[in-house]
């Protein structure tokens, strides 16, 4: 899988760059839209995380370009820009995704996945780990082939866990996932705790392993071990 | 008051003064002559009198009008006096005004004085029966003014209408201010030149202002987003002890509380200067049981019993981001604030929400509550919650109050009784 970052600021470029390398992506970034255009018009990429104010220009125009010749490359816009019309005009010229910063990369990452998902072909919609299995497209979870009957906040909660496995996923980052700008207003994420106790309580009865481990207060941590 | 109704109202007021003002003046300039006149006859009848009475023809038959007495002193003065005196007649019954001539004259070296009366009465009503012509004359004079005046008032006052409407309709983020005026008269155009540097000033501001809101906003979530991203990274490592743990969340939830102020300010900004203009019409009994089913899943661990009515339909016209900011921020603060344990109670009717919680009553102050960051005390409440809602509620002229009642507090929200017409 190949990611292009255009991004100009360093710091979440690079940011960007070691988490999704982290999980076997390949990744590649540039800083501004001529060094973008130079690369797309080498090599093939599956997706593009695009950031809109560059230094030479909108990323909105890239944007364009990206949709007329390579439609199979996917598009996330990333973008600190606060303007309701910038995300309306980013989706209609075909970006596929529009993540506004501050953003968690556990939440890229998701986002990222879904768009590859989307994007190839048959058998796509399954996604396994160990005795696991969700399908995306009927949001249902499977454990040895067997419904678990998981809906809901507790399917999104155990999905964003899938999508970042083996990796340490912060309790914000999956209350703004799952719960998104309700948890704006809120002191606390503890309510997080009853919903992960649920789902490991769901999971282990069906027979499955218990792979979300409690990472002390920060967060939680989907792993095999 | 409009322009028109205030001319005709000043127009009738100064009428009516300048009639009454005419009538009294006429009045007394017709009595003014008639007395003339009558003083006339009065000298030339004297003159007739003295004459007859030297001549020895004179007689009688002058009755109560003439008085005739012979002096015996020689009188100071010897000039005629002219005066108005009141008598009594006895069959009218009434007092009657007469003018009096009194005079003296010599008839071989006695001394007579002549009072001679004219009856006023008949002269003077005659004065009143020219008052109806001249009241007709007046009332055309009147209307033929009104007519062309109201006419000229309403051509010469078009441009300045134009400019009003052109006015009325200005959009601040179009800046299409162009009423298309043509007129030769000084003010309006420059008026009009006026109007048009304002509303091009006002545009120009607005545009800045907007860049500038995005841009701040924009150069506060780059920074944001680098600690994010770092912290994202950094909890990856294994060899971070539970207290570097601890120091991490507390980064996180510092982050998170950043990004809600600078996302709250941004947005009351936003309201104020009307960033959100897309109004639809709105079915609002949805959108609080989504709002109110995310609160509930939220605080799952409060055990917050709820009593909810839904008891009407309200539509409202607005815009759909706003409603969501609005209710939620409501819904949110009354689970947020509301006691463990407790109850909440939601009641929507066709033309009130009314959402109740109890909380801690030594935090809660009635008072100010909308104001910007009036906190409950609460270290991690960024102040801005109420003060958006009542943002919003201005905007679209809902009303709004919270309310105290012991450790029962409350937010009380009014809908205009507004009906659509169309929905979207």
């Amino acid at each position: 899988m190949k990611v292009l970052v255009v991004e100009d600021e360093a710091e979440i470029r690079r940011t960007v760059v070691q988490y999704l390398s982290g999980s076997g992506y390949l990744v590649e970034s540039v800083v501004n839209l001529r060094e973008a255009e130079d690369k797309l018009a080498v090599f093939e990429y599956d997706c593009v995380l695009l950031d809109l104010m560059l230094p030479d220009g909108s990323g909105l125009d890239i944007l364009k370009k990206i949709k007329a010749n390579y439609p199979q490359t996917g598009v996330i816009i990333l973008s600190a820009k606060d303007s309701i019309n910038d995300k309306i005009s980013g989706l209609d010229l075909g970006a596929d995704d529009y993540l506004p910063k501050p953003f968690h990369l556990e939440e890229l990452m998701a986002r990222l996945k879904s768009i590859i998902r989307r994007r190839s072909f048959a058998g796509s919609n399954i996604v396994e780990f160990k005795e696991l299995k969700i399908d995306v497209e009927a949001r249902q979870v499977f454990v040895n082939n067997v419904d678990a009957q998981i809906s809901g906040k507790e399917y999104d909660i155990l999905l964003f866990f899938v999508t970042n496995k083996n990796k340490v996923i912060s309790k914000n980052s999956i209350a703004e996932h799952v719960w998104g700008d309700y948890t704006e207003r809120l002191d606390s994420i503890d309510f997080l705790y009853t919903h992960i106790k649920n789902l490991r309580k769901k999971l282990t009865a069906m027979g499955c392993g218990d792979y979300i481990k409690s990472i002390y207060s920060v967060g939680y941590k989907f792993a095999d071990i | 008051m409009k322009l028109n109704q205030h001319y005709i109202r000043f127009y009738i007021y100064v009428s009516v003064l300048v009639f009454i003002i005419s009538l009294i003046s006429s009045y007394f300039g017709f009595k003014l002559i008639v007395i003339k006149n009558i003083d006339l006859s009065l000298s030339e009848e004297r003159k007739e009198l003295i004459h007859e009475f030297r001549s020895g023809v004179y007689n009688q038959k002058h009755g109560d009008l003439v008085d005739l007495e012979r002096l015996t002193e020689v009188p100071a003065k010897f000039n005629d006096v002219y005066k108005t005196v009141d008598v009594y007649d006895k069959d009218l019954k009434r007092v009657v005004k007469f003018r009096e001539l009194t005079t003296c004259f010599y008839k071989n070296n006695d001394v007579y004085r002549l009072k001679m009366k004219f009856h006023l009465g008949p002269h003077l009503n005659n004065i009143f029966t020219i008052f109806p012509y001249f009241l007709v004359n007046f009332i055309f004079f009147v209307v033929c003014f009104y007519v062309v005046n109201s006419f000229f008032l309403k051509r010469t006052f078009f441009p300045f209408y134009q400019i009003l409407n052109s006015l009325k309709v200005y959009d601040i983020q179009k800046g299409d201010y162009n009423p298309g005026i043509k007129t030769n008269i000084y003010e309006f155009n420059e008026l009009n030149d006026i109007s048009s540097n304002l509303t091009d000033r006002v545009h120009k501001d607005y545009k800045v202002q907007k860049e500038f809101i995005e841009n701040s906003s924009h150069e506060f979530k780059t920074p944001l987003a680098i600690i994010n991203n770092h912290l994202d990274l950094l909890i990856q490592s294994e060899n971070l002890t539970e207290d570097e743990m601890q120091h991490i969340s507390i980064i996180y939830d510092a982050i998170k509380r950043l990004n809600n102020l600078n996302k709250n300010l941004t947005f009351l900004f936003k309201i104020e200067n009307q960033h959100f203009t897309d109004n639809h019409w709105v079915a609002l009994s949805p959108v609080l049981e989504r709002i109110i089913n995310a609160n509930v899943d939220l605080y799952m661990d409060k055990d917050i019993t709820l009593s909810k009515y839904i008891g009407g339909e309200v539509n409202l016209k607005i815009n759909e981001t706003l409603l969501e900011v609005l209710l939620n921020n409501i819904i949110n603060n009354a689970f947020k604030y509301g006691l463990e344990g407790s109850n909440i109670s939601i009641r929507l009717t066709s033309s009130s929400l009314e959402v109740t919680n109890k909380g801690d009553a030594t935090q809660m102050k009635d008072i100010n509550m909308f104001n910007r960051f009036v906190t409950s005390g609460d270290v991690n409440s960024t102040g801005l919650g109420l003060s958006i809602v009542k943002k919003i509620c201005d905007l679209y002229k809902l009303d709004v109050t919270c309310t105290v009642f012991e450790d029962m507090f409350s937010v009380f929200l009014e809908f205009p009784i507004e009906e659509p017409t169309d929905f979207e």
